[in-house]
């Protein structure tokens, strides 16, 4: 480095010196943007190493999975007859996942630890770095697999339920799990875990939901498929649903944030070069006077975006730790619910993603600072004031062209975009088409307030500060924008969707009581007044293109399916449904056959039945709401001529009007034990809290978001006032009141953030209706009704009124001691 | 119009005391027209700006148009300059996002005395009345050390306070203006009062008085 460099690296960081809050803020905004884009893309590392488990259970091998034809979970009996029949390698598995008695949602894993193929460890200490005693030892077995028995609880789960050692959880419905140890087997995640005889006991069951097994001969599944096939079916969980692909969405929607929290974060580096650039204008000319070479300044600018970047890249990479940590249970739960992927609640460090924040970070301080000083160089700075003051200048047209032609391009591309990368590039388009149209929309609407206002000097000079202010909040104001359109289309989609689901739920669980199949019967049942009427439920799985699908008996009568959940079907399809047909059988199908596997209505599909291949007609779809799989609607007689031996999973009962304490009175009295009946709205209710759950983590980052975008705006408003401070002495020493001040200076903001909102309701609108028309279908293969309520937006408009009010109050604070000492040298100037 | 009592201002640089006024009197009759003059650093700004009430006193009295202004607070000196007094500054410090005549009409319309007809002839006398509609950026330095003189007066100030008016003029066109200025005030019965570095710009004035070591000295 020569000693040019050194003098003229030594000038130009001289102004951090003088300006710690600029250097401040140029720190601020790469480290929320690096903390932000590496906290989503560790939670993202972390949740795909999570899948590449996903077909290992505890340590062991699961590559196969045993399930019951025709029940969803497979007796304990057929267990044991597979292993006295050689398949010795079979271990059963029980998960669940239930809410406690104070609503938290824990996940239950249960085996018998002794007969998993690949054991041998004992389990991770509590920090998870040692093993501890291994659990086949004496003493440590005994207490696992004998009363009281119990509960491995992994560290975070812990913390997270607040669950101590020794201390029993209750789940909702009554049940107690044995007393918590801290401590986690391999792969455990965030589930507890519990031996299989303890399960069994505790869940007062004998069944388990699947056994698995390690890789199995072809001589072994022939064997199985010979001895077992008739009432169990092998499935090979590598050529199940892909989870990498499954949540390829979901991993793209946070990626997408994390870009978008660091190009917000981004906008405040530049709002900070801008005031820096301005300050260091003259200090650069002078150096170009006293002849440094321009080698040596490109040097110098070239090292301080490297001192930048490294250093937000670093601080960055810390702030990132605890804020995956905060989000990453939110996620896990996202991929729980929607997906039915066990993830782990803790993030993975992954020291790639340090050089991925750190060329992100060169490259926006690149974008940031570089250019601009490299500019400065050779612009001289009338020229910007001239442009700055102009109505419109050539570069806004420019803008507003290219704003208009994204736009275009989105809506051209719209019926082409086939898959979610290309989903999320019309996102892209719509979003960038919102901040290429903003100067032009400012602009005009305050050139229209001029004119109409034209009278009214005040109202006139209010106005024209906006063109004076706006090219230094230019981009504060397009973070803003950028945000406001994500939170309303997120917003929107989010609240889409829980409308939609509350109506299928409360369709589909219009019943009052659930009764697990064999406690009663249909006898029993008419017996009893309270109940109004009652249906049964019965499935059977088979496949269908790859997926499992659900062949779902209903009856006809029964309350919760009816023509109005019929979509795109003929005026007579429910009739012709339940009708039914001759050589072809007729079925209702859920969406996801419609959109995963391109069946149309009239279409027919080729199913498994117990009495061999039949086709099924397609009369029509239904919504089936977070659905991986497929399913179709029988009428429950066909239903039973196909698949007879199908065990019904339980009943529906309506009850009579305010019968429900009675209900549940005579429930009990027939000897019902609280685990075999539930309440439909405690279903509901469980269902919605698990809803809210899911996209919690959208919020959170929606949330983040828009904090980062409230700092670009007060950095961008100090900036404002530093620039014009003189200007503003000016206008006290003509004899301005503070109000007729703080009236004008904030007006510009306040119509600013106006047009902001009314540019981002209709773009926001869009992208929810891309998110749900097209990004949805193309990742789950279900659409539902875009529902634009009015109560979020607005509070959402209030939300960011209230930033914005919050960030012109704290920049205002010193403004009444600053201007006042402005006035002493506004002469001297 | 105006008069200092017994007036003391210093500064501390480093380690020594600059004395701008060392129990320094002055007093100024209405309509008047004065140069203040003075070596770079002598306070001459400071001074100006302590009448227009800018700025603060270590010690003594101000008093415009009968009023002690070093008794007011903020926000009665902000009324008091709104309706009293007039300046004019070396950059002109016009607000670019304003036309000339609103620029012109600023400190009129917040003292609540804008008369269109007074502007018009303001205007007129100034030879500016053709520049009514641009902005700032689209006039000359000397067009727009006129506007700003036009906003001076349009309030009908009692006290008009130049600092340094054609400091950023060529030689042609700070004499014009300076002409412009003084007649316009003398028309307006404005006391001026004009710092500047230029002896052949103070020869316009009445009077002129020298700043120096903190006390003032008529020139001849």
């Amino acid at each position: 480095m020569t000693r040019a460099t050194l003098v003229t690296l030594a000038t130009t960081l001289a102004f951090y010196r003088q300006n710690p809050l600029q250097a401040l803020f140029v720190l601020t905004g790469l480290v929320l943007g690096c903390g932000l884009y590496t906290a989503v893309a560790q939670i993202n590392a972390s949740a795909k190493a999570s899948y590449s488990q996903a077909d290992e259970i505890l340590g062991a091998s699961a590559q196969w999975r045993i399930t019951d034809r025709v029940s969803t979970d497979v007796a304990v009996d057929d267990y044991i007859q597979l292993r006295r029949t050689g398949f010795t390698s079979v271990y059963p598995v029980i998960e669940k996942r239930l809410a406690s008695r104070d609503g938290a949602l824990i996940s239950i894993i249960a085996t018998d630890l002794l007969v998993l193929p690949s054991t041998g460890t004992g389990g991770y200490s509590t920090d998870g770095s040692d093993f501890e005693e291994s659990p086949f030892d004496s003493s440590g077995w005994s207490r696992l697999t004998q009363f009281p028995y119990q509960a491995w609880v992994p560290a975070q789960t812990a913390e997270r339920l607040g669950v101590t050692e020794g201390q029993q959880i209750q789940l909702r419905e009554g049940t107690v799990l044995p007393p918590a140890v801290i401590r986690s087997q391999p792969q455990q995640r965030d589930q507890i875990f519990v031996d299989l005889g303890a399960a069994l006991s505790i869940f007062e069951t004998d069944r388990v939901s699947y056994l698995a097994a390690p890789p199995l001969t072809p001589k072994e599944q022939a064997r199985f498929a010979d001895q077992f096939g008739d009432r169990l079916v092998l499935s090979n969980q590598s050529e199940a649903l892909d989870l990498t692909q499954l949540t390829q969405s979901l991993h793209t929607n946070l990626t997408a944030l994390g870009l978008l929290s660091f190009v917000v974060g981004t906008f405040i580096v530049f709002n900070a070069v801008n005031f820096s650039l301005h300050a260091r204008q003259q200090t650069l000319r002078v150096l170009l006077d006293l002849g440094a070479v321009r080698r040596s300044i490109i040097a110098a600018i070239a090292i301080e975006s490297f001192i930048w970047g490294v250093t937000g890249a670093l601080l960055g990479t810390l702030f990132a730790q605890p804020l995956s940590a905060a989000l990453m249970p939110a996620v896990a739960a996202t991929m729980q619910n929607i997906y039915g992927a066990s993830v782990s609640s803790l993030p993975v460090f992954n020291a790639g993603l340090f050089w991925e924040a750190l060329l992100l970070a060169l490259a926006g301080v690149t974008l940031a600072l570089v250019l601009p000083l490299l500019r400065a160089t050779v612009i001289r700075s009338d020229d910007s004031s001239s442009e700055a003051e102009a109505l419109l200048t050539q570069r806004d047209m420019a803008s507003a062209g290219v704003g208009m032609l994204l736009l275009l391009v989105a809506y051209l591309g719209y019926p082409m975009a086939s898959s979610v990368v290309e989903g999320f590039a019309l996102l892209a388009l719509v979003l960038f088409a919102g901040i290429a149209l903003l100067p032009v929309a400012v602009i005009l609407v305050a050139a229209l307030g001029r004119a109409g206002l034209q009278h009214h000097w005040l109202a006139r000079w209010a106005f024209a500060d906006v063109s004076l202010q706006f090219p230094h909040l230019r981009l504060a104001m397009m973070a803003l924008l950028l945000t406001l359109i994500a939170n309303i289309g997120v917003t929107s989609l989010v609240g889409s969707f829980r409308l939609a689901l509350t109506d299928w739920l409360e369709t589909r669980l219009s019943a009052d009581f659930y009764v697990t199949a064999g406690v009663m019967d249909a006898d029993s049942l008419a017996g009893e007044p309270w109940v109004r009427t009652a249906h049964r439920r019965v499935v059977a799985e088979t496949s269908f293109a790859g997926r499992t699908m659900a062949v779902v008996g209903v009856d006809v009568d029964a309350p919760d399916f009816g023509p109005d959940n019929v979509i795109d079907g003929g005026p007579d399809s429910y009739a012709d449904w339940f009708a039914g047909g001759n050589e072809i059988e007729r079925v209702f199908a859920n969406e996801q056959l419609r959109y995963l596997a391109d069946i149309e209505v009239g279409d027919t599909i080729a199913l498994e039945t117990e009495l061999g291949v039949r086709s099924f007609e397609v009369l029509g779809f239904f919504h089936d709401y977070g659905n991986v799989n497929f399913s179709v609607h029988l009428p429950s007689d066909r239903f039973n001529q196909l698949y007879s031996s199908a065990k019904p999973q339980g009943w529906g009962l309506w009850i009579t009007d305010d019968a429900e304490e009675r209900a549940e009175l005579r429930l009990s009295q027939l000897g019902l034990e609280p685990t075999q009946w539930v309440s439909q709205r405690d279903v509901l209710a469980l269902s919605l809290a698990i809803f809210d759950r899911t996209f919690a983590i959208t919020r959170a980052l929606n949330t983040l978001t828009l904090l980062v975008a409230a700092i670009a705006i007060f950095a961008s408003l100090l900036a404002v006032y530093q620039f014009r401070r003189s200007e503003y002495a000016l206008w006290r020493s003509l004899g301005m009141s503070w109000f007729a001040f703080f009236t004008v200076s904030a007006f510009p903001i306040v119509l600013m953030t106006v047009v902001v909102m009314a540019l981002a309701l209709p773009l926001g609108v869009a992208l929810s209706w891309l998110l749900i028309h097209k990004i949805n279908v193309i990742s789950f293969g279900w659409t539902m009704p875009v529902i634009i309520a009015r109560e979020p937006i607005i509070f959402l408009f209030f939300v960011v009124a209230a930033v914005v009010l919050a960030a012109f109050v704290l920049a205002s604070i010193r403004q009444r001691t600053a201007v006042n000492a402005a006035l002493k040298s506004l002469a001297g100037e | 119009m105006f008069e200092l009592k017994h007036i003391d201002k210093s500064f501390r640089d480093r380690e020594n005391i600059i004395h701008i006024a060392r129990d320094l009197s002055w007093c100024l009759g209405s309509g008047e027209g004065v140069a203040l003059m003075g070596e770079s650093g002598a306070g001459k700004t400071t001074l100006m700006n302590i009448i227009a009430g800018l700025d603060t006193l270590d010690a003594g009295e101000v008093w415009v148009d009968g009023v002690q202004i070093t008794e007011l607070s903020q926000s009665e000196l902000t009324a008091f300059r709104r309706t009293y007094i007039g300046l004019i500054f070396q950059k002109f410090h016009l607000v670019p996002s304003l036309s000339a005549w609103d620029n012109a009409a600023l400190q009129a319309r917040l003292a609540g005395v804008f008369d269109k007809q007074f502007a018009r002839s303001l205007f007129d006398r100034l030879g500016i009345d053709h520049l009514a509609h641009r902005r700032p950026s689209q006039l000359s330095g000397g067009q727009q050390q006129r506007v700003a003189i036009a906003r001076a007066l349009m309030h009908r100030p009692r006290l008009v306070l130049a600092d340094e008016p054609t400091g950023n003029l060529d030689e042609a066109t700070s004499s014009a203006v300076i002409e412009l200025l003084v007649s316009a005030a003398s028309d307006a019965g404005a006391t001026l009062v004009v710092v500047t570095h230029s002896s052949a710009i103070a020869s316009h004035l009445g009077h002129i008085v020298r700043l120096g070591s903190g006390a003032l000295t008529p020139v001849s």
